[in-house]
């Protein structure tokens, strides 16, 4: 069954790079390989960064003297949005999924990641959304309501024209990108890692990005969803925002924090992980404190879900409930303390020494620590009700970001740019380089946290003279854009490098892990063959594994049937127990973004039917994307090399498709909880709410309609288990009932939310209900197209009792519609009934 | 973990990851509740209605869920402890380690974050 | 409008915090970038201390600590600084784009200048005719933000009369900058008087 042929190096090379390579000139929009996309990520990353901190130095232009007038406060606003707009979202993230992008499969010992083609997706909805952001600012209508839009500043009323849904589209647009990476990566960390690679085993910067894009699964759909309402709002003038109509805009606080505080761990886990791993290389040992670093980033995971209130220390809310955010506030500095000290201990625990990358880390020490401190200090309430709103907060918010992330970002950098170019550093230019950006960074922030102390508040475009503010002004002016000279010799130290880099044979700082066991830069298929995994440390074990695994001495070192291999493997022990068969080069995730483009920007200009036409673009595309996978017979296992005989993914009981969607899933389940929780914190907060007249929309039409969706989930349901005894006849009626009854029920829930339900635009009530029921009804709507899929597959021959994912599929979501149609039964339903106000 | 059809293939070691997360998700729980139920005690007026020896009905709330999910935080012990003896090898250790540690850390984080509510005026500010 | 020259006691008490907690960060910052660079140059100095003091003593002991004295401080702390129902003085805020319109128990308004009296508490119930505001007078008390259908209370303390900066903290548009004004704290004797003049003078 399994043909082997035997080949050089040189010809397993030559063999598998025909099949991986990416096409050159136009072809290359059609690329969905990791090490390209990763590195456009990044690329597109710096380049936002060049642009916000150019923005950064308008802002400290202006500010160098009271009563400047170089820009006017409308210009300011803009300034300062997009700068902050552009580094947190268009900068940080973007350029945390490019890192994860271009080094997870290499540090976990796959040729690629588990959904190629979304990588492909994310990085056009980023680059789309990116540019109709920037493009705002070209014509003038950039968002100016500060980058966290607070309503109703940013509502309708006092912000017309486009500006503020340039913002909330574009960022919703970028945030796909976000969404979809966390998915892939918890589907990659988990599943897609090479043989014997155990969760024990995983390089620590694999625990560090599972726990990332694990957060980013539920810290981005509140974001998400805040964005989708306020954007309702404005367009089509549903009150939840607005305190006149029964909404309340610390609603609008609430789902922002909710998202931007775990955000700022989002951000810093990724880099400490760049931490974690180089310092034990650069002090020639082994980490310390491996499994209390895992323990800690997991807590830390948890407890960043619990500060959000710290931002919101000053909106009247009761003092009990800020202490309980306070002393979780505090609380989070202990498990990243755990891991300060055990990056200390690993340093005295070996023989360190002070590597090119270590300035950037004791950049990351000094500053980030401080950063932590000065964090601490904004935890307590008294002094935060000082502090809030002023520039003590923009300097600390800086050293955390800047010492959490940029530093720790550009040590990377330097440690990981020899593995993507095969070239060596120039070394003196980037030492003078980090002098410059060290000196000018605290020059600029240390002073900066003084001049809040004296009582500037921030995001004010000038100030008078005399208040105290004038000297700190100008030092942190001075050091901003000695800052800014640090950072343009950073990049012509990277081109310099790129140029006229020192080549090297393999694994230039002595690291133990296989992402320098291949040659650099890396090819298109990254591994010629996968390595076993006995150790945390391979290189350790054998020097010599880039030329074993070079000359196919490890899993799938073959080419068959040209297909696009890598293993997949029991989440804790890491025993393969599968071979998944991964995309080559595809325009659909381009044309799918496109068609996303198209429906953002008809919105963005209020052409809102045009904008369906968009949303049934990406559908449309997003069906043929997914046809094009799979198998029309059941593949016999197969030899994987190194005595693994595994089954293809197509069979096997834990296909990655499978999980992607269980994780897509808890990343919208986490924004229908938001919505429940809108729901409810508009019910306790608003007097008289519900209003009496508007309680129990619809009558026994909802009851129905719910009723319908446990029938599509029921139909479902035994449509897979007719497909896994085989009978296809069966599997195919119970699809069309499934389909026809979410189809039922769809229609019911958007009559009653459009028809029976009080106008959306009279009432905070009226337009979170509204809400729910829509969220019910998209979903019963997207189920149809589920079923239907399923069905047209199984007509074609795709589906068997061993091939199941499409039969499988529509049941996890049928299921899932059902559930929240019960829950906003419960809600809008029984529950108003039930508590009489 | 995506399905509901058992399979003597599918590997169940998957599933015991829910122990590094389990006592956080009690944590989660707790702090959610105490937030919620604070929210709605201040602005129903529970605040104003006694409970026993002078402590109001609020108040008796809170503490009743901050104990009760300290409690149920501590009591993860047992099944963790029961499931723990069946994990194998040096993967086992780790997994133990690791969920003994966060489990341990949950329970002190519950015990951290409701603290106030000992001792704090309840609705006031 | 310096936090660090407080002129009541919740500032005062804010100032000592924060006075309290830079040296302590200072100590902190020191310990830990200490021990970075000492691991470069002494590489033997600390290599027998085991792996678990260094993650339960310095990772996990030691913050605790610290963590649990600060916030045993600050939270009855920031308790102390709430309004209360004690009778006290009580003045209305109102925050528009942008300036601000202060309102007084016996009637009367002025603009953009609060007058209080000294050496009393007095409570600002504070709201906003259209978007986020807030309040702050950094030498007198912390802020508090002037939130649609909501009023907030803050309480202010004078120890001293004298005229006190104020600032809008929170962005509320292109005017933000400009919404600054003032409290000016008479003598408790003189407040009625003084207020009365003003009122006049502005013709009410």
């Amino acid at each position: 069954m399994t043909e082997r042929r035997e080949f050089t190096p040189l010809g397993l090379h030559r063999a598998l790079h025909a099949i991986w390579k990416v096409p050159k000139g136009f072809g290359a929009a059609s690329a969905v390989n990791h090490t390209v996309i990763g590195r456009r990520f990044i690329v597109t990353a710096f380049v936002f960064f060049a642009i916000g901190g150019l923005l950064s130095m308008l802002i400290r232009a202006q500010l160098a003297r009271p009563e400047n007038p170089f820009v006017g406060p409308e210009l300011y606003s803009q300034l300062f949005t997009m700068h902050g707009t552009v580094m947190m979202f268009l900068f940080a993230i973007p350029l945390i999924e490019g890192v994860a992008l271009y080094l997870l499969p290499k540090i976990l010992g796959a040729r690629d990641l588990a959904f190629p083609r979304l990588s492909a997706f994310g990085y056009w909805c980023y680059l789309f959304g990116g540019s109709i952001i920037l493009a705002s600012m070209v014509f003038g209508a950039a968002p100016d309501g500060g980058w966290f839009m607070y309503t109703p500043l940013s509502s309708r009323e006092y912000t017309p024209g486009i500006s503020a849904d340039v913002w909330l589209l574009g960022i919703t647009f970028v945030e796909i990108s976000a969404v979809c990476a966390a998915v892939e990566f918890v589907v990659t960390v988990l599943k897609v890692r090479t043989g014997g690679m155990a969760l024990n085993r995983m390089p620590l910067m694999g625990w560090y990005l599972l726990v990332t894009a694990g957060m980013m699964l539920v810290g981005f759909p509140p974001l998400i969803l805040g964005s989708i309402l306020l954007e309702v709002e404005r367009a089509f003038g549903w009150p939840f925002f607005d305190a006149l109509r029964g909404g309340d805009p610390l609603l609008w606080q609430h789902l922002f924090w909710l998202f931007g505080h775990p955000e700022v761990y989002i951000i810093f886990l990724p880099a400490a992980g760049a931490i974690s791993t180089l310092i034990p290389v650069f002090a020639r040992t082994k980490i310390v404190g491996y499994t209390w670093i895992v323990a800690a980033i997991i807590a830390l995971a948890f407890l960043s879900f619990g500060l959000w209130v710290h931002h919101m220390f000053t909106v009247g809310i009761p003092h009990l409930a800020l202490a309980f955010f306070s002393a979780a506030s505090a609380l989070v500095a202990v498990p990243t303390g755990v891991q300060i000290f055990a990056w200390l201990a690993t340093l005295f625990k070996g023989r360190p020494v002070f590597a090119l990358p270590m300035y950037y880390i004791l950049g990351f020490f000094s500053v980030f620590v401080f950063g932590g401190l000065t964090g601490v200090m904004l935890a307590l309430v008294p002094f935060n009700w000082q502090a809030h709103d002023t520039h003590f907060v923009v300097a600390h918010l800086h050293y955390v970001l800047i010492g959490g992330f940029v530093f720790p970002m550009m040590a990377a950098t330097y440690y990981w740019l020899p593995q993507a170019t095969g070239r060596l550093p120039v070394f003196q230019v980037s030492k003078a380089a980090f002098w410059l950006i060290f000196i000018g960074f605290n020059l600029t922030f240390l002073v900066m946290h003084f001049t809040g102390l004296l009582g500037m508040p921030r995001r004010v475009f000038t100030y008078e003279a005399g208040l105290g503010w004038d000297l700190p002004n100008l030092i942190s002016s001075v050091g901003g854009f000695m800052m800014t000279a640090g950072f343009a010799l950073f990049v012509v130290d990277v081109v310099l490098q790129l140029r006229f880099g020192r080549r090297f044979r393999r694994n230039p700082w002595g690291a133990t892990g296989i992402d320098w066991a291949m040659p650099t830069p890396p090819p298109s298929y990254v591994f010629a063959s996968l390595p076993k995994i006995e150790s945390r440390d391979p290189l350790e074990d054998n020097p010599k594994l880039g030329a074993d695994l070079a000359a196919g001495r490890g899993y799938l070192g073959r080419v068959k049937d040209g297909r696009m291999e890598t293993l997949g493997v029991d989440m804790v022990s890491g025993k393969p127990d599968q071979i998944i068969v991964l995309p080559n080069n595809d325009y659909t995730p381009l044309w799918t973004a496109m068609s996303m483009g198209v429906f953002f920007l008809c919105f963005l200009f209020s052409a809102y039917w045009w904008s369906l036409i968009g949303l049934a673009g990406a559908a449309v595309f997003a069906m043929r994307w997914l046809w094009s996978i799979g198998s029309k017979t059941d593949p016999a296992p197969e030899d994987a090399g190194l005595g693994e005989t595994l089954p293809l993914h197509h069979v096997t009981q834990s296909p990655p498709t499978l999980l992607g969607l269980t994780y897509t899933l808890i990343a919208n389940g986490t924004l229908y909880a938001c919505l429940i929780f809108g729901y409810l914190f508009l019910w306790t907060i608003a007097p008289n709410w519900p209003p009496e007249e508007m309680i129990g929309a619809g009558g026994l039409a909802l009851p129905a309609a719910v009723l319908a969706l446990l029938l599509a989930a029921f139909a479902a349901a035994r449509a897979r288990t007719m497909n896994a005894k085989g009978k296809a006849r069966a599997r195919e009626l119970w699809q069309i009932v499934a389909g026809a009854a979410s189809l039922a029920a769809a229609a019911g829930l958007a009559a009653i939310a459009f028809l029976a339900v009080p106008d959306p635009t009279s009432h905070g009530y009226a337009a979170a209900t509204a809400a729910m029921l829509a969220y019910s009804a998209i979903h019963a709507l997207i189920g149809v197209l589920f079923s239907g899929y399923a069905w047209a597959r199984g007509r074609k021959g795709w589906i068997s009792a061993a091939r199941a994912v499409d039969a499988r599929a529509p049941a996890i979501w049928h299921a899932y519609s059902a559930m929240t149609g019960l829950i906003g039964l419960g809600l809008v339903f029984l529950l108003p009934h039930g508590l009489p106000a | 973990m995506t399905d509901a059809i058992p399979s003597p293939a599918r590997p169940v070691s998957g599933l015991h990851l829910i122990w590094l997360v389990a006592g956080f998700s009690v944590w989660a729980s707790g702090f959610i509740l105490l937030y919620g139920l604070h929210a709605l005690g201040c602005r129903w007026g529970w605040e104003e209605a006694a409970f026993l020896g002078g402590i109001s009905v609020n108040r008796a709330v809170l503490i009743g869920v901050y104990l009760a999910h300290i409690a149920a935080g501590a009591a993860l012990w047992l099944p963790l402890h029961a499931a723990a003896k069946r994990w194998p090898g040096e993967g086992g250790v780790f997994l133990k380690s690791a969920s003994v540690l966060l489990t341990v850390a949950a329970v002190v984080s519950t015990i951290w974050i409701g603290a106030p509510v000992l001792f704090l005026a309840a609705c006031a500010g | 409008m310096s936090t660090l020259e407080p002129a009541g006691p919740a500032a005062r008490e804010i100032a000592l915090v924060w006075w309290v907690m830079l040296i302590g960060s200072g100590v902190v910052l020191a310990l830990v970038c200490g021990l970075f660079l000492y691991a470069f140059k002494n590489r033997t100095g600390l290599a027998g201390v085991p792996e678990r003091v260094w993650l339960i003593g310095g990772g996990l002991a030691f913050p605790i600590v610290v963590l649990i004295a600060l916030l045993a401080w600050a939270l009855p702390s920031g308790q102390s600084m709430l309004p209360r129902d004690d009778g006290a003085f009580r003045v209305e805020a109102e925050a528009f784009q942008w300036g601000w319109r202060f309102g007084y128990p016996e009637g009367g308004e002025t603009l953009t200048v609060l007058h209080i009296p000294a050496g009393e508490p007095v409570d600002v119930a504070i709201t906003t005719a259209d978007v986020i505001h807030a309040f702050w007078v950094p030498q007198l008390a912390g802020k508090i933000d002037a939130i649609p259908g909501q009023t907030n209370v803050l309480r202010l303390f004078a120890e001293e009369p004298g005229l006190y900066r104020g600032q809008c903290a929170e962005f509320c548009g292109i005017g933000h900058a400009g919404m600054d004004f003032a409290v000016q704290a008479h003598e408790a004797d003189d407040y009625e008087a003084a207020l009365a003049r003003v009122l006049e003078e502005a013709g009410q």
